[in-house]
C-alpha cells in the first residue's frame, strides 16, 4: 500500500506523530521485564510530546523509544529509527511555526494514550506553493505500548483529511 | 444485568449502537446533551449520532467494529478499534463498489452517570475516502 503512494502522503502532520527510534544499538529489549506501571506509561507518553514534538527535537527519541519500535499509522505499519527522526525534521520544514498541545492523557498498565492538537502554518513544502501560509489545526490520538521503560509500539490516528481540507487539497 | 462500568458502557456503544444499529441503545448509553469531537468537527446531541448511524448503515453492508484495545482511567475510556464493511451505498457521488473497506480509529469517552457525556473520535477518514474511490490532491 505504501508503495502506491507518492511521498506527500508520508509527510502529513499525522505521520509526524509517529515512530521514534533511538540510535542506540542495544539495550532496551533483552530479557522479559514486568509490565510498565500506569504512571511510567503516562510519563513516557507525555515526554514523547514535551521533549520531542514540542521542541521538534528528533534526538529526544533516543531516550524514549525502543530501537525496534513498530508504528501503526492510519492503517499503515512503519518501523525504523531513521523514519521517525526524519519525520520530526520534515514536519518542522512543512509547518513553521508549529506547536503541539497535549489535550488529554489516558493510561492503564503498560498502555497510554495522548489526545493532541497540532497548530501550524504551512510553508509550502511537500504540498506545493498553493498551501504556503495556510493555517491548520489538526487533532489526533496516539496509543503507546511501553516495554522495558521505552515506547515499544504505537498507534496513530489523526485528522489527515481535515488537514488536507484546510490546505485546500480536499473537501471534507 | 451486572453493574454498568465505564468500560461496559464503551463496549455496548460499539456492540449495540454501531454493530447492531440499535437506535434505542443510544437512549440508554448516550447522554441527551452529548458533545462529540469527531475528526476536528463538533457535534451536539443524540440526534446527530442517530444521523451518523443511519448514514453508516446506508453506506456499508454488515458494518463491523472490533475493539482492539481498551483502557480505563477513572471515568474515561479509550477504545482503539478497527472497522470493516462492504461498500454498498453511494458516497459523495461515488457508486457502490462492493469492496471491503478497512478503517482504524480511536474513541475517547467521558462517562458520567453510566452514560457517554462527551466523546472524541479520530479515524482514518482519508484512507476510507481513498478506498471508496475518492481522490485527494497532494498525494
Amino acid at each position: 500500500m505504501t508503495m502506491l503512494r507518492t511521498p506527500a502522503i508520508v509527510l502529513t502532520a499525522s505521520v509526524a506523530v509517529l515512530i521514534a527510534l533511538p540510535g542506540r544499538p542495544l539495550g532496551a529489549t533483552q530479557g522479559k521485564a514486568p509490565p510498565a506501571s500506569t504512571e511510567i506509561s503516562r510519563q513516557l507518553a507525555l515526554r514523547y510530546y514535551n521533549e520531542m514534538w514540542a521542541r521538534l527535537d528528533p534526538n529526544a527519541a533516543d531516550a524514549l523509544v525502543a530501537t525496534d519500535v513498530v508504528g501503526h499509522v492510519d492503517g499503515r505499519t512503519l518501523t525504523g529509527v531513521a523514519t521517525l527522526k526524519a519525520r520530526v525534521k520534515q514536519i518542522a520544514r512543512m509547518y513553521a511555526p508549529t506547536r503541539f498541545t497535549v489535550d488529554a492523557v489516558v493510561a492503564e498498565g503498560d498502555h497510554a494514550v495522548v489526545r493532541w492538537t497540532q497548530h501550524g502554518t504551512h510553508t509550502g513544502v511537500a504540498f506545493g506553493a498553493g498551501t504556503k501560509g495556510k493555517a491548520i489545526t489538526v487533532t489526533g490520538m496516539n496509543m503507546f505500548r511501553i516495554a522495558n521503560g521505552r515506547i515499544a509500539e504505537l498507534w496513530v490516528n489523526a485528522d489527515d483529511l481535515g488537514e488536507r481540507a484546510q490546505l485546500g487539497l480536499a473537501q471534507r | 444485568m451486572t453493574q454498568a462500568t465505564p468500560e461496559s458502557v464503551a463496549r455496548r456503544y460499539f456492540d449495540e449502537i454501531w454493530n447492531r444499529g440499535d437506535h434505542r441503545a443510544i437512549e440508554n448509553l448516550v447522554a441527551p446533551n452529548v458533545i462529540g469531537h469527531v475528526n476536528g468537527t463538533t457535534l451536539h446531541g443524540r440526534e446527530t449520532l442517530k444521523e451518523r448511524l443511519a448514514a453508516l448503515h446506508a453506506l456499508y453492508a454488515t458494518p463491523r467494529f472490533a475493539i482492539e484495545e481498551i483502557l480505563t482511567d477513572r471515568t474515561r475510556v479509550l477504545v482503539r478499534w478497527s472497522f470493516r464493511g462492504t461498500h454498498a451505498g453511494p458516497y459523495r457521488g461515488l457508486a457502490p463498489s462492493g469492496r471491503t473497506i478497512a478503517v482504524t480509529g480511536m474513541n475517547l469517552f467521558r462517562i458520567d452517570d453510566n452514560q457517554i457525556a462527551e466523546l472524541w473520535v479520530n479515524a482514518d477518514d482519508l484512507g476510507e475516502l481513498e478506498q471508496l474511490g475518492g481522490t485527494v490532491k497532494g498525494q
